[in-house]
């Protein structure tokens, strides 16, 4: 996910509270939910805490969908997914910040690429505009996945989407997304606390 | 037509579908990993409602959070209403949130833009 300057330089501009790397399902998202429920309630008000956390479901969401890299419990029911996420705050600016990463099959990269490019280029009306159309299109499609439903929610929830691809082989690429959020005090004003 | 109880998960709705008093109620959060597979029992259980009794139903949505794949399978299931309006019978949402969530009340009005049926957003102490 980070080459070894962008990773120190990852640890000395943020606060990482919590950072994952390894297989996740469902029920360990939901583990992951309570720990951070319980440490963000110290210092943030519910209306933030939902939003981080409905980005993290989001993205968490779509790691145990899309990983390529995925692996079925004893029974062939559970399904475990390999990724990394790191939740944090930027020091400068107190900002929040999401990121998630998994593998991705080469042969689907190029269209993501696309998309993502697309996304990331929206403002929030057009944002709207495009989740609704995606949601339309999905009508009655039941066996339609919501990757890219999920992209476009956890845009318009945060304040500034980034993402990157990085092509690791000839059968896969690495993919990541960062959603930043502003921090507001408790109170729901912006600044410094 | 038998209720439909399912039970709450952590991260999944806990749903009361009763055809004696015609509330159909959904409340709770809703993130399950299959939003598909968890809302196919009450998708069919409303297909049948409506095939069979023709008569008024009032889904309530009391919900705190939605998932993007529980935003489609509730897509789903006001499409049946939809349709089932069209066929004359009496259906209304009321859509519940908490007076301090206004997310869940845009995503009410959002939702609801584009749909024919009677859809009420009502503040609601969750």
């Amino acid at each position: 996910m980070f080459e070894n300057d962008e990773l120190i330089n990852e640890l000395e501009n943020n606060t990482i509270f919590f950072w994952y790397n390894g297989y996740i399902s469902q029920e360990v998202m939901e583990e992951f939910l309570s720990i951070l429920k319980n440490k963000l309630k110290i210092e943030l008000d519910i209306k933030k805490i939902k939003q981080l956390l409905s980005i993290f479901i989001e993205q968490l969401q779509n790691v145990i969908n899309y990983s390529s890299k995925k692996k079925k419990d004893e029974h062939g029911k559970v399904r475990f997914s390999r990724g990394i996420v790191c939740f944090g705050q930027n020091n400068r600016d107190n900002s929040f910040f999401i990121k998630c990463g998994n593998p991705i099959d080469n042969e689907i990269s190029d269209t993501f690429k696309e998309y993502l490019e697309q996304v990331s280029s929206m403002n929030t009306e057009e944002l709207r505009m495009f989740y609704k159309e995606k949601l339309n299109n999905a009508k009655g499609k039941l066996n339609i996945s919501g990757a890219g439903l999920g992209i476009i929610d956890m845009a318009r929830k945060g304040d500034k989407f980034e993402y990157t691809i990085k092509e690791i082989n000839d059968i896969y690429s690495f993919y990541s997304v960062k959603i930043s959020v502003e921090h507001t005090n408790g109170l729901g004003t912006t600044g410094s606390t | 037509m038998e209720k439909l109880h399912i039970e709450a998960t952590k991260s999944s709705p806990k749903i009361d579908f009763d055809p004696a008093t015609r509330i159909l109620r959904i409340e709770g959060e809703s993130y399950p990993e299959n939003a598909i597979g968890f809302y196919k029992p009450a998708i069919n259980w409303l297909v049948d409602y409506m095939n069979s009794e023709s008569k008024p139903a009032t889904l309530q949505i009391a919900l705190t959070y939605i998932n993007t794949s529980s935003t489609k399978a509730l897509l789903t299931i006001f499409d049946i209403l939809d349709e089932a309006a069209g066929m004359g019978t009496r259906v209304k949402v009321e859509w519940f949130y908490d007076p301090d969530d206004d997310i869940l009340k845009e995503f009410g009005e959002d939702i609801s833009e584009d749909l024919t049926i009677d859809f009420e957003i009502k503040e609601m102490s969750l």
